[in-house]
């Protein structure tokens, strides 16, 4: 069985929600065993998530049913769901009971408060090797889709258990989304070790959040570079927060500030700082720096995770093998997934990847052997550690004022967006606020004469930032 | 600028909602009222009134009026 759940003691608790529901490893034996009766294998789920333990119970045990979940947010823009359910025809749905009514399907199955639903499609065909299906963009959410294999999430969860030392003793908290790369990875590397994880839906600046991990006494923490801004904001270390041992950080980079910050703190207060790195294309995590290189190495992603390999290429895509010379960042390693969907068609292909994913990351490595990322190819941000596709961005608003010219850029900082139109700038805004989830200061919407294009017609983006 | 348009404006900027909102905002009644939000609007106080709150009143600043409650503890005059 996936992870071994069989053979964890059935009395130990594999998850524990803020909302009181409980999980232990012999409910998920028993609920694999009742779902394989119900439902046959190949059937195409969209997972409504939130961190819940009937929703981490569903996806667990229809990943082992052979089934393939897409992980979703039970919070998913209305118009997106939509878009994917048609480009997708999912045969079921795993989502909050709650959300039944307003979607009239009939109820096949019940679990802790989720719901397995019969939509009335067919599957489609679905290619055998494929596992699961996650999507790219955290908050723009392009229907595009990652097609992971079975091996990747399996590998992924023991060779990050592996890095980090889990054991059953641990007691993981989960506030990153489970249909998040990493948030799942925390999971998976906690029910591997046969650990319990802490799934929490309230926020980290909520007196709830810190009374729950008190109270189950969490030993460690993960968070994007935007967590770990707010406890620096809440003062983190005046806390006292004795069972937590360690913290790792990932999900984008942590301002060389904030990195040595809390890499002090840990040795101080004798904890473990883990940095590490991973993309949803290679089912999470793919490097980590060790707790002990962590404040001679601030900014560092480490070396590679057990079993993987980071390869640095030229243009030319010949390896680089001195040090501190730039590259692009490749990574090969069980967790590859096989490539992306756009249409149900995709989803009958096999490998793309092949085992190598080019991350787009361009990074060195030092004369220790640890990498640093100095830049990116490829065209998203990361708002707050939340990646924002800047083509997707430029579709949506695009799209929503009928064809009009539109080119993003921007850092992680802030997006910039150039339109032509200059009574449309605070609509524009006020759209890409509403579509990603964010604060519309992290947008900054220009006006200009036009959107300067090469002879192609490809916009040039270089010429924008001049 | 008194104290209590200070604040006002914090919410306004902080929480990018319209004016005539502010007296009435809680976390539950402003959408944006995340924990960026929460951030965003905290991180404006702190340099408005020059103070530095403590992890529990980051956290309890729920809403307008609770905000008040937390400056006057920090001897600021609404």
């Amino acid at each position: 069985m996936l992870f071994d759940i069989d053979k964890k003691p059935a009395s130990a608790m594999a998850a524990i929600d803020d909302a009181g529901g409980q999980l232990t490893y012999g409910e998920l034996v028993h609920l694999r065993s009742e779902l394989a009766t119900i439902l046959p294998e190949r059937e195409l789920v969209f997972c409504l998530c939130e961190n819940r333990v009937g929703a981490l119970g569903g996806f667990l045990s229809l990943y082992d049913c052979k089934d393939v979940c897409l992980l979703l947010s039970a919070h998913i823009d209305k118009a997106l769901l939509k878009v994917l359910d048609e480009t997708y025809g999912p045969s079921y749905y795993w989502m909050p009971e709650v959300m039944v009514e307003e979607r009239g399907y009939e109820i096949v199955y019940d679990f802790k408060g989720f719901v397995l639903c019969k939509t009335g499609k067919k599957a489609p065909e679905l290619h055998s090797d494929l596992s699961m299906l996650m999507t790219t963009s955290g908050t723009t959410g392009s229907p595009k889709l990652v097609r992971h294999k079975y091996g990747n999430i399996e590998s992924n969860a023991k060779n990050v258990a592996k890095v980090f030392g889990w054991t059953q003793e641990e007691r993981g908290i989960v506030d990153l989304p489970m249909q998040y790369t990493m948030g799942l990875n925390v999971i998976n590397s906690h029910i591997y070790a046969g650990a319990t994880v802490l799934l929490i839906e309230v926020n980290l600046m909520s007196p709830k959040y810190w009374a729950f991990i008190k109270e189950q006494k969490g030993s460690n923490f993960t968070g994007v570079p935007f967590s770990y801004e707010i406890l620096n904001r809440l003062r983190f270390w005046k806390m006292d927060l004795p069972y937590l041992t360690t913290m790792a950080e990932g999900g984008g980079k942590l301002s060389d500030t904030l990195f040595k910050t809390f890499a002090d703190f840990a040795v101080e207060k004798d904890k473990r700082f883990f940095a590490t790195f991973g993309t949803t294309e290679t089912s999470a995590r793919l490097a980590y720096l060790p707790p002990e290189q962590a404040t001679t190495h601030i900014g560092s992603i480490g070396h590679a995770i057990p079993e993987g390999q980071l390869i640095l290429v030229d243009q030319n895509g010949l390896e680089i093998t001195e040090a501190d010379v730039e590259g692009e960042l490749l990574y090969e390693g069980p967790n590859v997934t096989m490539g992306y969907g756009t249409c149900v068609e995709d989803l009958a292909k096999g490998d793309e990847f092949c085992g190598v994913y080019e991350t787009g990351d361009l990074a060195k490595k030092d004369a220790d052997g640890f990498f640093y990322i100095v830049g990116r190819k490829k065209r998203f941000l990361k708002l707050f550690g939340l990646r924002v596709s800047l083509d997707q961005s430029e579709k949506i608003i695009s799209e929503n004022f009928g064809g009009i010219e539109c080119a993003c850029t921007g850092d992680d900082d802030q997006m910039l967006i150039y339109i032509t139109q200059e009574d449309l700038k605070d609509e524009v805004k006020k759209l890409i606020s509403e579509k990603t989830g964010l604060m519309a200061k992290f947008f900054d919407v220009r006006v200009i004469e036009s959107i300067p294009r090469f002879e192609s017609g490809k916009i040039n983006y270089k010429a924008l930032g001049q | 600028m008194s104290n209590i348009e200070k604040l006002k404006d914090a919410f306004v900027e902080g929480l990018e909602i319209p004016m005539e909102e502010v007296e009435t905002a809680t976390m539950d009644s402003v959408d944006k009222w995340d924990s960026i939000g929460q951030m965003s609007l905290v991180a404006i106080i702190e340099d408005a009134f020059e103070i530095e709150l403590e992890p529990d009143e980051v956290m309890q600043f729920t809403s307008f009026e609770a905000g008040k409650e937390i400056l006057k503890n920090h001897n600021i005059d609404l």
